[in-house]
């Protein structure tokens, strides 16, 4: 081959461009690493700058320079989609506020270490990987990227027994889910010989495992399509990958780990762990299953001999129902009790997996427009999420005063009288986690539940989907009473001491972006949605 | 192309009979007779050596009817007290662990021999009728279709390490333990740079067969010499040296000699082993050293290859010599391959040689050096060398 | 709707695909070299694999895990998948469960010492997912046989709606094709040709992965040297 055409050969098929965002962060991670072996310095705050640095670069290059539309390459490894860019713009901004959050954080902590960025970068090329990865196998090594960084930054302050049991708790249960999810893509691939999901959705899951196979039938002569197991394979392969997520996004039964985890991890990492992880692990159980359950009328003419794949939709569905419901639930009236304000917001958080989840459940039944409306609603609502959750986390950042002082809900009493800024700040996250206008929260429940409502209008359906939106509603009104007990605290008693609250810039900085950006996508979503419309109309192929 | 190789490249049929179970049997068994001798035959040497070089006599006491013969002898004496030594199981040992150990040691060091080409292939033709020439090729190497055969040769070495690690565990003393424990951190860091080292011999060579590297470094003409054959010392010398420094330390050979260091841990791994059972620990270290010198000779030494005969002295092929005197070309084939074999056997004595060269001249590492030389010197010298390498073929073609 | 009936006939099946499987297996089976060479690896895998979990001292749990390996790898190799086991030989057997051994000897785990009775039910569930997995197994054997039948018969015949199925023929003509290839398939050449096309992105990926790995080993392993009283300057100096 001459030069020219190995250029060409590289560029058809190892198109870089694709993936500069990631190579970006990764490299980023990289020279921060290399920084922190060679820059004696006291102060951590210059690797901070340069990791933010190579955060923005990415940032830039994904929301001005992104390939665009439904481009894949690496032999369909990635596919660089709005929905890819959607979610790589989610991990990015997330990466960038929890360093923002650290930059002050890590000495109170005594964990200052360079590392601390390197993980953080490279669990944000984890995110990224998930959000870009066409292929289960990308999909797997993303997921493994980003826990793997996360074990380690849940584990990374030096001496707290708390920290430790975090990063450990976390790790052996996610190890298991690692296992189960890398079962059910084995057991995927050997029904039907493939793990890219571009092939696998364009094929409806045809490929010569599943349907491929023709018995001779000795007493006519002819071919019949034969039953085959192939197709049980499939189905337990797609339960197993939903497990191994369902564990990831912490949604109910797989949320006994999420309270410890995210109390004994550092603050930041905590914000970072609710919004990143599960944004990524939507991404990637958004991308896998609302392709391949679609199978159509493919099997109609036979229909007797794949009921059990038809059915696949409607079982998972109502899997998808009740642990969204169960998500929902359990995690609200867990919220209810709590004292600790951190504790209280990884509650909170399962309870929010809960309600993206009604809008994955709902994209499933619903096609066309509709589809990719919930779609989007999800997208939305992960968007919101980012910014409301790490403000809140960085608030009670904020509050820390070392070990794990001011996390307790009294720690807030009068708050609003000495530091009504922060006071106000805290109150818009609560007011958005909560779901009350004008703040993103709103928005985002709005437009999740109203794809309920839409999807209630399905022939057949219409139990299932109103009675999940009226459950959606009533446990919004539960999680008022607990978001707002922090309000209560803050403005309406009065403070037996005054705490002192720094207002370092970096943590300022991170606070007022979210602030904005909760009131932003608030008071004019459409922009906001709009992308995320585009993000899940790509999804679909064809 | 060698004179063999473009034998078999005219010929219209090649039978091979490399695919025969008895004959792999037969060779299997013929070669490793050959290196069970050579054992006894390096332990003289190494006494005879160690003594030329500190200027000292040597053994030389054991005579028979009256004739000093250089403590020839001396091999035979050891053999008949290893067997009729009590074999001695301590009280701690694992019973089954430790009597496996040895085995656990002594069969990986045998089976690498089965990709080693000792010499070139033998042959014998028939001429058809129609003028077809059949050539029937028979390696004398055991195992010679197998195309991973590097790779199997770094696989099954490195499963040495388990007959060094549980033999010092099983025991049941501390200095054994010391010593299996230095002994597997230090195969294991050694492991790494060795590999690497090959690599950029690899990427020349484009193959992973011993038999095909050695083909590849019968060609001649480097750098424009004529006689210059394609050697690997002359396209790797970095490579090389890595290898070499790597081989001694895997063989856990001095100065790499940690493992054993008689001056602190008694005898390392094998210090509790008594009789036939650390005969065969002693087997088992002679029998790597001889590995790992057929492998440098192979991968950098150009294996059987004799020198001057390359393709660019044209008539110089032994075996176009040969037939020359009105041979039949097995006979011809034959006596090549003797020679080839003897040229062999006789490049790899020299790298014993060496081994046994360094052993008695330089002083033992200490530990951390060692460790230091590995990781920090070694490891970045192989990268470098994969580098360069990758570049130089990138840019400058094979 | 979900219909538990659906999933009745399913099982049934699968009943009857075991049955079917063992009952060809016995009456069909050619007993070459190859088998038998197979059916050894295979039974030493097996039982070397139990004995990894029965075994009373960690030690021999991890020696018997190098067999299973080591029989794993003669079965890729019976597979021609030459490098995949020399890979496994040297990677899983000579690396991997060295250092395995090495921290169980650094530990001194003599015998197993915290053996705590376990509660029955956890072992009644471990009986029944290990026999839905045995039930999987012998369920793609049948699988496997199907293949077999597609193979054998051709395919001449046109399927009753291969319109529908585009990817049908080309999947039989996969199959096809590689039985040709399977004898060069596992040559190192062909694996790294796949590796470093198809699985590029996943194999620089994989190298990324390692990486956390490195640091997270290094982040954690230091913090115990780092108990020092507040406020002293850390020393960055790593492990020398």
């Amino acid at each position: 081959m001459n030069p020219s055409g190995i250029q060409l050969f590289l560029k058809q098929n190892f198109d870089i461009q694709t993936v500069m965002p990631l190579i970006v962060v990764a490299a980023t991670a990289l020279l921060v690493l290399l920084l922190e072996a060679t820059i004696r310095g006291k102060s951590r705050t210059f690797l901070t700058a340069v990791s933010l640095v190579g955060l923005g670069v990415a940032l830039l290059l994904t929301l001005f320079n992104f390939p665009g539309a439904k481009q894949s390459s690496f032999y369909g490894m990635v596919r660089t989609d709005a929905f890819a860019q959607f979610f790589t713009v989610i991990a990015l901004a997330a990466g960038s506020l929890t360093l923002l959050l650290s930059a002050n954080y890590l000495p109170k902590i005594k964990s200052d270490t360079g590392e601390f960025h390197a993980l953080v970068l490279l669990a944000v090329c984890g995110m990224i990987l998930m959000a870009i990865g066409n292929d289960l196998i990308v999909l797997f090594l993303g997921i493994e990227t980003m826990s793997i960084a996360m074990y380690i930054l849940c584990g990374i302050r030096v001496d707290a027994e708390k920290s430790n049991e975090s990063s450990l708790k976390y790790l052996l249960l996610g190890a298991f889910a690692s296992a189960f999810l890398l079962f059910g893509i084995a057991l995927i691939y050997g029904a039907t010989g493939t793990t890219n999901i571009e092939a696998l959705i364009n094929s409806g899951g045809v490929l010569y495992g599943i349907s491929g196979i023709k018995e001779y039938q000795w007493d006519t002569g002819a071919y019949q399509f034969a039953e085959t197991a192939a197709q049980y394979f499939f189905i337990l392969g797609v339960a197993f990958v939903f497990l191994g997520f369902a564990f990831k996004i912490g949604a109910v039964p797989f949320h006994m780990w999420t309270p410890d985890v995210y109390q004994g991890a550092p603050t930041s990492v905590t914000g970072f762990m609710a919004v990143g992880v599960k944004a990524a692990a939507f991404a990637a159980l958004i991308r896998v299953f609302l392709g391949i359950v679609d199978f159509g009328d493919l099997y109609s003419s036979n229909a007797i001999a794949y009921q059990p794949l038809m059915d696949l939709k409607d079982v998972l569905l109502g899997v998808i129902w009740l642990v969204a419901v169960l998500t929902m639930t359990l995690g609200n009236l867990s919220a209810l009790i709590q004292t600790n304000l951190k504790r209280m917001l990884a509650f909170s958080s399962i309870a929010h997996a809960g309600y993206a989840l009604v809008g994955v459940s709902v994209a499933l039944r619903l096609s066309g427009d509709d589809r990719d409306a919930a779609v989007g609603a999800v997208m939305f609502y992960l968007l919101a999420y980012m910014f409301m959750n790490l403000g809140a986390f960085g608030v009670v950042i904020m509050m820390n005063r070392g070990n794990d002082e001011g996390e307790h809900l009294h720690d807030y009493n009068g708050l609003a009288s000495y530091r009504p800024l922060v006071a106000a700040a805290m109150a818009v996250f609560m007011f958005s986690l909560a779901g009350i206008p004008p703040t993103a929260g709103f928005v985002g429940k709005f437009y999740i539940f109203s794809a309920a409502v839409s999807a209630g209008t399905v022939e057949g359906y219409g139990l299932y989907f109103y009675s999940l939106a009226i459950i959606g509603v009533l446990n919004s009104i539960i999680s008022v009473y607990y978001y707002l007990y922090p309000l209560r605290n803050m403005y309406f008693v009065s403070a037996e001491r005054e705490h002192k609250v720094e207002l370092r810039p970096l943590m300022s900085a991170s606070i007022l972006i979210s602030t904005i950006f909760v009131l932003w996508i608030g008071v004019m979503p459409k922009g906001f949605l709009s992308r995320a419309l585009e993000g899940a109309k790509a999804l679909f192929f064809g | 192309m060698h004179g063999i190789f473009t034998l078999l490249a005219t010929s219209t049929h090649v039978e091979s009979l490399d695919g025969d179970w008895l004959w792999a049997l037969i060779k299997a068994i013929a070669f490793v007779g050959i290196f069970l001798t050579i054992v006894p035959v390096m332990t003289w040497v190494e006494r005879r050596g160690s003594a030329f070089i500190q200027d000292r006599v040597g053994p030389n006491r054991i005579t028979v009817f009256g004739i000093k013969n250089a403590g020839l002898l001396f091999p035979m004496a050891d053999g008949l007290k290893f067997l009729f030594k009590e074999d001695f199981l301590p009280e701690k040992a694992e019973k089954i662990l430790y009597t496996l150990a040895p085995m656990m040691i002594m069969i990986p060091a045998f089976i690498v021999y089965a990709v080693v080409p000792f010499s070139s292939p033998i042959m014998h033709e028939s001429v058809a009728d129609d003028g077809a020439i059949t050539r029937y090729i028979f390696s004398i190497q055991i195992a010679p279709n197998l195309g991973v055969g590097l790779l199997f040769v770094f696989a099954i070495a490195s499963l040495g390490t388990y007959g060094i690690i549980v033999g010092g565990w099983s025991g049941g003393s501390k200095y054994s333990f010391l010593g299996s424990m230095r002994a597997c951190a230090q195969m294991i860091s050694y492991e790494i740079p060795l590999t690497l080292s090959v690599i950029g011999i690899l990427m020349v060579y484009q193959t992973l067969s011993l038999q095909g590297m050695v083909a590849h470094q019968t060609g001649g003409g480097l750098l424009g010499i004529s006689w210059l054959p394609h050697w690997g010392i002359f396209v790797q010398p970095l490579g090389f040296i890595l290898f070499l420094v790597c081989a001694f330390a895997e063989t856990n050979r001095a100065p790499f000699d940690v493992v054993e260091s008689d001056s602190e841990l008694v005898a390392g791994f094998h210090t509790d082993y008594s009789g036939f059972k650390f005969a065969l620990f002693f087997m088992a270290e002679y029998a790597s050293m001889v590995t790992m010198s057929a492998l440098i000779v192979i991968l950098f030494f150009g294996g059987w290859h004799i020198p001057i005969i390359t393709p660019e002295n044209p008539g110089s092929y032994l075996i176009d010599w040969f037939r020359g005197f009105d041979m039949s070309l097995l006979w011809a084939s034959i006596l090549t391959t003797v020679i080839h074999f003897a040229v062999f056997m006789a490049k790899t004595g020299f790298f014993l040689w060496l081994f046994i060269w360094v052993r008695w001249t330089l002083p033992r590492f200490r530990y951390d050096q060692l460790q230091a030389l590995g990781w920090k010197v070694l490891l970045p010298l192989g990268l470098v060398n994969v580098a360069i390498t990758a570049l130089l073929l990138l840019f400058y073609g094979m | 709707m979900i219909s538990l009936e659906s999933y009745i006939p399913a099982l049934a099946f699968l009943a009857e695909a075991a049955a079917d499987a063992v009952k060809t297996g016995a009456s069909e089976m050619n007993f070459g070299a190859g088998d038998f060479f197979f059916y050894l690896f295979a039974v030493i895998a097996v039982f070397s694999a139990f004995m990894v979990v029965t075994a009373e001292s960690p030690i021999s749990s991890a020696l018997f895990l190098v067999v299973t390996f080591f029989a794993m790898a003669a079965i890729y190799a019976l597979l021609s998948a030459h490098f995949l086991a020399v890979i496994q030989v040297l990677v899983y057997a000579g690396a991997i469960m060295v250092l395995f051994l090495f921290v169980i000897m650094l530990l001194d785990l003599r015998k197993e010492e915290l053996i705590e009775k376990r509660h029955w039910l956890l072992g009644a569930v471990g009986f029944v997912v290990g026999i839905a997995l045995v039930v999987l197994m012998v369920a793609s054997f049948r699988l496997s046989q199907n293949v077999e039948v597609a193979v054998k018969s051709g395919t001449d015949q046109e399927a009753p709606d291969a319109a529908k199925f585009p990817a049908i023929q080309e999947s039989a003509d996969q199959i096809d094709g590689s039985r040709i290839e399977a004898a060069r398939f596992g040559t190192t050449r062909r694996v790294s040709k796949h590796l470093f096309r198809e699985y590029l992105f996943p194999f620089e990926v994989a190298s990324l992965l390692l990486l956390v790995g490195i640091i997270g080993v290094v982040v954690i392993s230091r913090r115990r040297r780092r108990r020092r009283p507040p406020g002293e300057v850390i020393d960055e100096e790593g492990a020398s």
